[in-house]
């Protein structure tokens, strides 16, 4: 392949499992795969909108509910995936997006739109104040520290019962009429899905992204070559907390009012959960992982009470048996990422091997 | 011709125990200039006083003559000081060009851009720096599956990513093969001839030590021991009996 100075470089990245790395962990794509990757994207943009229309109402719901947390998700990955920091709280930027609508509609009558607008503002400006005190620790400080934030905020709205409404939640109009239609509701909730997870992509791409990958992968050497890594991942954190106030003004959109758990730890490893399932690695695997969540959740819970046991036995499997989640599997299996195709050769040879016509 | 790295009187005390004791060094424009001497002898910590790492006990430095004392190793990297460490470290899962793009991104200002286009643009930049360690072909490879030999390489074009005014090599043929040393010997030789770059390295080959350097520094037990040109300090007494085993090189 020719690249644009005119040195000839190899179609794929090279890599070999000698050092335990493989071509599978780059992030980068070949412009085959990118084509492959858009394609694939489109079919799946084509089958939403038309899932909005065809579908019943229940499943309209369940997707709805889907794309809140893919956006929570993908929102939590650019710490966490990106950015290396392992963080437990970001359910307080999901938490205060959601009552910035709820406490001001109930306090002000202030107008959905307004609201709803602020309330990603209100989250970033949060995870600003939050993340100029974490960010100058380390590891498992840092995951302490986040948790404890979580849980101070979770404690506070639980407990101002006056201002809040405490453990009871603010109900009532929160939304507009034109979104209680669960159709009206589906198209608004994927339009805003769709453009956010459309920018965070836009983020991981720039320089910005790259340079937040460079301090995942070796902070000391970051800063050994001039990157202010505290900078950088202060900026990282204050666009993942916007986007958690985002998905958290969804999650009012889908349940019309919000809850002190929406600010809980407990809340706070659903997306956690979404990255491990779904994989770190590749940038729709939150949003893969999401779904599963949210059908599996819809699924389970109308068979048993024991619905969080039967994820945490499925957690520890895909921990232990793939640990970069559906999207790492793919990637291990094919040396390469290669979009969506991939995953369903998987599944085909996965059921070729069920039917014994092949060992 | 004025020094472009002045250490004057720098000096670690890690509890009672003086790692770096009262160095002071001075390193012109271009020049080669090795830092010798025992394991434990301080060139490490001594480096990682230059590079910000560290914050010393006393005394001062200074690049291009700006003061660097005291600043964060990021700080000190934009004021042209840059290091190559010891041991490989690189950015395993970037490719080679991103992590070559990440330094000049971060030298020009533009690490926190969200417009891809900022470094799409610095691709020659990133080719010619490749071309310069012989990477080139590599450009695409995922930096952990290069050899130990290439991934020194793409160190030090990372580090050159960063327009330095001085390089700092530690130990930079440390475990490499007698081809890979000879690569990196000619290598350094290039970046003094075709970019100017000014280098000071720590090294324990003394084959690579007096056939690359204009002066050399020979510390032990935390101080300077002596200073002079190689074949001056390959002679001197002193240094014969307490790094080079009696022997002449």
């Amino acid at each position: 392949m020719t690249v644009p100075w005119g040195g000839e470089l190899a179609e794929e990245p090279v890599g070999d499992n000698s050092r335990g790395h493989s071509a599978a962990e780059s992030e980068w794509v070949s412009p085959r795969g990118r084509r492959q990757q858009i394609a694939w994207l489109i079919v799946l943009v084509v089958l939403l909108l038309l899932g909005g229309r065809t579908l019943g109402v229940t499943n309209v719901e369940i997707l709805i509910d889907s794309m809140q947390f893919a956006v929570f998700a993908c929102a939590t990955n650019l710490v966490i995936g990106y950015g290396g920091l392992v963080s437990f709280g970001q359910a307080v930027f999901y938490g205060i997006g959601a009552y910035t609508i709820g406490l001001t509609w109930m306090h002000m009558r202030l107008d959905f739109w307004i609201a709803f607008g602020a309330a990603p503002i209100v989250a970033g400006i949060a995870a600003l104040l939050v993340g100029l005190i974490v960010l100058r620790t380390r590891g498992l400080y840092f995951a302490l520290l986040t948790l404890a934030f979580a849980q101070l905020c979770y404690t506070v709205t639980l407990l101002q019962t006056g201002f809040t409404n405490g453990s009871t939640g603010i109900f009532g109009s929160l939304i507009p009429s034109l979104l209680v239609n669960p159709r009206n509701a589906y198209y608004f909730v994927f339009g805003i899905s769709a453009v956010a997870l459309l920018a965070m992509w836009f983020v991981i791409r720039s320089p910005f992204g790259l340079t937040l990958k460079a301090i995942r992968e070796n902070r000391g050497r970051a800063e050994a070559i001039g990157i202010n890594v505290f900078r950088h991942q202060l900026a990282a954190f204050v666009i993942s907390g916007f986007f958690c106030g985002l998905a958290g003004g969804l999650f009012v959109i889908y349940d019309n009012a919000t809850y002190p758990h929406l600010l809980d730890w407990i809340t706070s490893g659903f997306p956690v959960f979404m990255l491990v399932i779904g994989g770190m690695a590749l940038f729709l695997g939150p949003a893969l992982g999401a779904l599963v969540y949210t059908v599996a959740y819809t699924e389970i819970s109308q068979r048993t009470q024991q619905w969080e046991l039967i994820f945490g036995i499925v957690l520890v499997i895909v921990a232990l048996f793939a640990p970069e989640g559906l999207g790492g599997l793919v990637a291990a299996r094919t040396g390469r990422r290669r979009s969506w195709h991939a995953l369903l050769r998987v599944a085909r040879d996965r059921y070729d091997v069920l039917r014994g016509d092949r060992v | 011709m004025n020094p472009l790295l002045v250490v004057d009187d720098i000096t670690k005390k890690f509890g009672g125990f003086l790692a770096v004791d009262g160095v002071s060094l001075s390193v012109d424009a271009g020049e080669i200039h090795a830092v010798i001497g025992p394991n434990g002898a301080g060139k490490s910590t001594l480096f990682k006083l230059l590079t910000g790492v560290y914050t010393p006990t006393r005394g001062t430095v200074e690049v291009s003559g700006t003061a660097v004392t005291g600043m964060r190793p990021h700080g000190v990297a934009r004021a042209g000081l840059v290091q190559v460490f010891q041991t490989s470290s690189i950015f395993p899962r970037l490719t080679v060009e991103e992590s070559v793009a990440t330094s000049l991104l971060a030298t020009s200002g533009m690490s926190m851009s969200l417009r891809r286009r900022d470094w799409v643009r610095l691709r020659d930049e990133v080719a010619s720096l490749l071309g310069d360690v012989g990477l080139l072909d590599e450009a695409r490879s995922i930096a952990a599956a290069l050899s130990h030999g290439d991934q020194r390489a793409l160190e030090v074009a990372v580090a050159l990513g960063c327009r330095p005014s001085v390089l700092l090599l530690d130990e930079p043929t440390a475990g490499m093969s007698p081809f890979e040393t000879e690569r990196m010997v000619a290598l350094i030789k290039t970046l003094r001839e075709v970019r100017g770059v000014t280098i000071v390295l720590s090294e324990h080959d003394m084959d690579v030590v007096f056939g690359l350097s204009d002066r050399v520094t020979v510390m032990h037990h935390g101080q300077v021991l002596r200073v002079g040109s190689p074949v001056e300090v390959a002679n001197d007494e002193q240094v014969i009996a307490v790094y080079l085993g009696g022997e002449r090189v």
